[in-house]
């Protein structure tokens, strides 16, 4: 892992502001009771440290998120756990329905994403893993069907599959497939902790990678229409570029064309922006359009994903996670596909002593800015037993978006879901209870998830709007949504899989603050076409399907 | 007049090599260097194991700059009598001057163990330590003596300096308000706390002790350099481009400079200048080309963007290593 001995960056004045939200983790009491795992106490090897991915997702259409976790595995002989749907009782509950949705599976979990595939309606979901990625189409009564070898997404070898989304890269209504790919591990032949440098930290054996480990490529499928995909990373330059450590990956209009790029955090090495050319191929843009390194140059040990909008300007920013001794960053957006680092002047380098997982940028008390969480957790269990700052279990954070391009971080006084310490992996969020506040759901290295509970006290209103394709892709993956209330633009987009390895909420949420109504919507569809909607009212879920807006 | 007749008087009343050295040395506070030396000559000849002359010579060649010469008379020195404060000190500034910085350290860890109180040795030493990034061991020597009054201001900016580069963020800007109380009328100092506080985010505030700073020496350029660089990050690109303009003119090398200058003018949309002001800069910097590929980008010149961009990667792959955000390395 890339590390930059980066300095606690001190904290600003408090704003004397009082933070209205608080979490507390309903997760037992919801039924979330069954660990993720992420190999045996004392790991080996690079995959047992990754974790897996959640989602939210509703696959049953019944208006309320469900939860599906992946797992992942262990080399030792306990049994081999499965991944976890859990429909939503509508009543702060949840029940395990894996095997009657017949999604039970074990193996090396890594990430989920979810959309409707095929246009039927039903939200399918796609894993990778540590070996061969699987395809679960919906069958729209309860149940999955392993689809992976039918629709020729089963590939000619195992890989190590990372973050994955479903996107319209072509903009033809169907929905192709970017699967990123981290590394390459064959346990016969990889080292083992201690072997040489890459094996070693502050001294102390743990296990290899990824420096030191094959890369991967990363791998593209054109959806064909008819159920089916065709590998087309070479045709489109997708897996052209070399030496690198994909994690977590976003699919979206990066710099306003509206044609969806790909931007994927890799780790210990450059990230990579793939810009779409409108004709089927990718140019890999990252270095210099400011996505790739560091302001100095150096590579960093990016993990996760975020987009947002965090200072208002109708532009899409990102949040990027890294390892420890090293800041995240918060991409400005600046416009036709240049970006720069302002996390350390919004105030996001107050913790570098975390390893840093799922980023999420969303407005958790409404007021109409995106705040910042950030999922931790070190990779190294002998991290307990060194003389430093860093520590195998963390709280999370959570950063406070003043609405000056400024952070506050309150992390310690957001209640006791973000202050307990786990380590953490993934995160989405969504709003589980249909309460208008945010939750999120989070990995935890072989314990149970939590589910963070919003309790907002804010007072201020929100908007929610679930989008349908008919011309576009059905899951509208990729739409980007506009709201003007009270003077103000707000921007958001629909994503397939973002944070970590993770799938959120598919319904865009946006907080109002003061304000009771959303004066226009302006919908930018996967296929390009615009569409309006005025006077929305706020406080409600809107139901926007393409080719319904009033003329 | 008595002292300067004694003084001549004395070469022919010495007999022996005691006696030789003993005079080269008042010689040498009398401050007739060529006396001296020839005084400890003569000791030599007699006795060519004489500490006082060996030592006397090895200083002399050190206060006339003549560090090679001055090594291994230094080196004999401190092997006939390892107990010498002087001899290690002289030794262990000698070698500094060879920038030879491990063996330095190592002779001046022992002079300040001999003179535990002797603030020059103990700077030295840390400044050794600071420049081969060992800020942990520079902490332990200069935390002893930084609250012992008279404040020595140079032994508060070292401090400053380790603690910031061993990533003590919170200490460093504590002493850096300490320091400010302690010695206002430092230019130093209060450019210290102007980058502490902008450091800190606190933009407003890390203005007043930099313009403060250059109302005490209005040609210091790290002050000039600072506002530049808050005022581009607060985005106000012309005022950044006045400062970093200014402290280009005082600094013509400094790259941080120059690719700040580069970054406002960008950012204001002077892409021409931009470039110009990085041409101006070493070509050997990784960031310099990575800087040159987003410009080129912004100018839509992709294949030029490609080139610095690669050529950024090839430069950073010969060199590393993560530049230290200190103010003295600027």
């Amino acid at each position: 892992m890339a590390s930059h001995g980066a300095a606690a960056f001190p904290a600003a004045k408090p704003s004397g502001r009082v933070f209205p939200v608080s979490f507390n983790d309903v997760a037992a009491a919801a039924g979330l009771r069954s660990p993720q795992i992420g190999g045996g106490e004392k790991r080996g090897y690079i995959v047992e440290a990754m974790g897996s991915g959640v989602a939210f997702l509703d696959y049953d259409n019944d208006g309320w998120l469900d939860i599906f976790l992946v797992n992942g595995s262990r080399f030792d002989a306990a049994p081999k756990p499965s991944n976890y749907l859990y429909k939503n009782n509508r009543d702060g509950t949840f029940t395990d329905v894996t095997a009657k949705a017949g999604l039970t599976k074990s193996g090396w979990g890594q990430s989920v994403t979810a959309a409707d595939y095929d246009n039927d309606g039903h939200t399918d979901l796609f894993l990778t893993y540590w070996g061969r990625n699987v395809l679960f189409h919906n069958n729209g009564d309860g149940t999955f069907t392993d689809t992976t070898a039918k629709a020729g997404l089963a590939g000619d070898r195992d890989r190590w599959g990372s973050g994955a989304s479903f996107f319209d890269f072509d903009r033809d209504g169907h929905l192709d497939l970017f699967i990123a790919n981290y590394l390459t591990l064959d346990i016969p032949r990889a080292p083992l902790p201690g072997k040489d440098a890459t094996c070693v930290w502050l001294g102390v054996p743990v296990f290899c990678g990824p420096r030191g480990l094959p890369f991967a490529t990363n791998l593209l499928y054109k959806n064909n229409g008819n159920g089916t995909f065709t590998d087309v990373s070479s045709a489109s330059g997708i897996g052209a570029p070399q030496k690198t450590y994909a994690l977590g990956v976003l699919a979206a209009d990066l710099d306003g064309d509206n044609w969806p790029d790909l931007y994927v955090a890799c780790d210990s090495s450059r990230s990579l922006f793939y810009h779409n050319n409108h004709n089927g191929t990718f140019t890999e843009r990252a270095t210099y359009t400011g996505l790739a390194y560091d302001e100095n140059g150096l590579e960093q040990a990016g993990m996760g994903l975020a987009l947002g909008d965090y200072d208002g300007d109708g532009l899409l920013d990102i949040a990027k996670t890294n390892f420890a001794d090293d800041y995240p960053n918060l991409y400005r957006n600046l416009g036709k596909g240049g970006f720069t680092d302002r996390a350390l002047f919004a105030g996001l380098g107050l913790h570098p002593q975390y390893v840093l997982w799922s980023p999420i940028l969303a407005d958790f008390d409404n007021d109409s800015f995106p705040d910042v969480f950030l999922a931790a957790g070190h990779i190294f269990n002998e991290v307990d037993r060194l003389q430093t700052a860093q520590r195998f279990r963390n709280p999370r954070l959570l950063y406070w978006n003043l609405g000056n391009g400024k952070y506050e971080d309150v992390s310690s006084r957001s209640g006791p879901g973000i202050s307990a310490e786990h380590s953490s992996r993934a995160a989405a969020v969504g709003d589980f209870d249909n309460d208008g506040a945010l939750d999120i759901l989070v990995m935890n290295m072989n314990q149970p998830p939590s589910l963070l509970r919003n309790m907002n006290r804010s007072g201020h209103h929100w908007f929610k709007a679930a989008l349908t394709g008919t011309k576009s892709n059905r899951s509208a993956i990729g739409a980007k949504v506009r709201i003007e209330s009270d003077g103000r633009w707000r921007t958001s987009v629909v994503l397939s899989q973002s944070g970590y390895y993770s799938c959120n909420d598919p319904r865009v949420h946006f907080g109002l603050g003061t304000a009771t109504k959303v004066d226009m919507m302006e919908i930018i569809w996967p296929n390009g076409n615009v569409e309006t909607w005025r006077n929305l009212p706020a406080d409600r879920l809107f139901e926007a399907t393409e080719g319904a807006a009033p003329q | 007049m008595r002292l300067s007749f004694f003084l001549f008087a004395l070469p022919l009343l010495a007999q022996s090599a005691a006696e030789y050295a003993a005079l080269g040395a008042r010689l040498l506070e009398a401050n007739r260097p060529a006396e001296a030396q020839a005084a400890f000559a003569n000791s030599l000849r007699l006795n060519p194991a004489e500490f006082e002359a060996i030592a006397g010579i090895g200083f002399l060649h050190f206060a006339r700059n003549q560090f090679a010469h001055a090594r291994p008379y230094l080196e004999k020195a401190v092997t006939a009598r390892p107990q010498s404060f002087q001899a290690r000190f002289l030794l262990g500034a000698t070698l500094v001057q060879l920038q030879q910085p491990k063996a330095a350290i190592a002779h001046l860890r022992l002079a300040v163990i001999r003179n535990p109180a002797h603030q020059d040795a103990r700077k030295l030493l840390a400044s050794q330590l600071l420049e081969t990034r060992q800020y942990r061991d520079a902490i332990t020597i200069l935390q002893p003596v930084v609250e012992t009054p008279p404040f020595d201001e140079e032994v508060h900016l070292l401090l400053i300096e380790a603690r910031q580069a061993a990533a003590d963020t919170a200490a460093a800007f504590a002493l850096a308000q300490k320091a400010a109380a302690r010695f206002p009328g430092s230019a130093q100092v209060l450019a210290w706390l102007g980058f502490q506080l902008q450091f800190a985010g606190r933009y407003e505030e890390a203005k007043l002790p930099l313009q403060r700073a250059l109302e005490l020496d209005p040609a210091f350029p790290i002050p000039m350099q600072l506002l530049g660089e808050v005022f581009l990050k607060e985005e106000n690109y012309p005022e950044a481009i006045q400062w970093l303009t200014r402290a280009a003119r005082n600094m013509p090398d400094d790259t941080e400079t120059l690719l700040a200058l580069s970054r406002a003018q960008s950012e204001s949309g002077a892409i021409q200048q931009a470039l110009e002001t990085l041409a101006r800069t070493a070509q050997t910097d990784a960031r310099v080309h990575l800087q040159l590929s987003r410009l080129y980008f912004r100018l839509g010149d992709e294949a030029k963007a490609r080139q610095s961009a690669d050529l950024s990667v090839q430069l950073r792959d010969k060199q590393p290593a993560a530049p230290v955000s200190t103010l003295r390395r600027r």
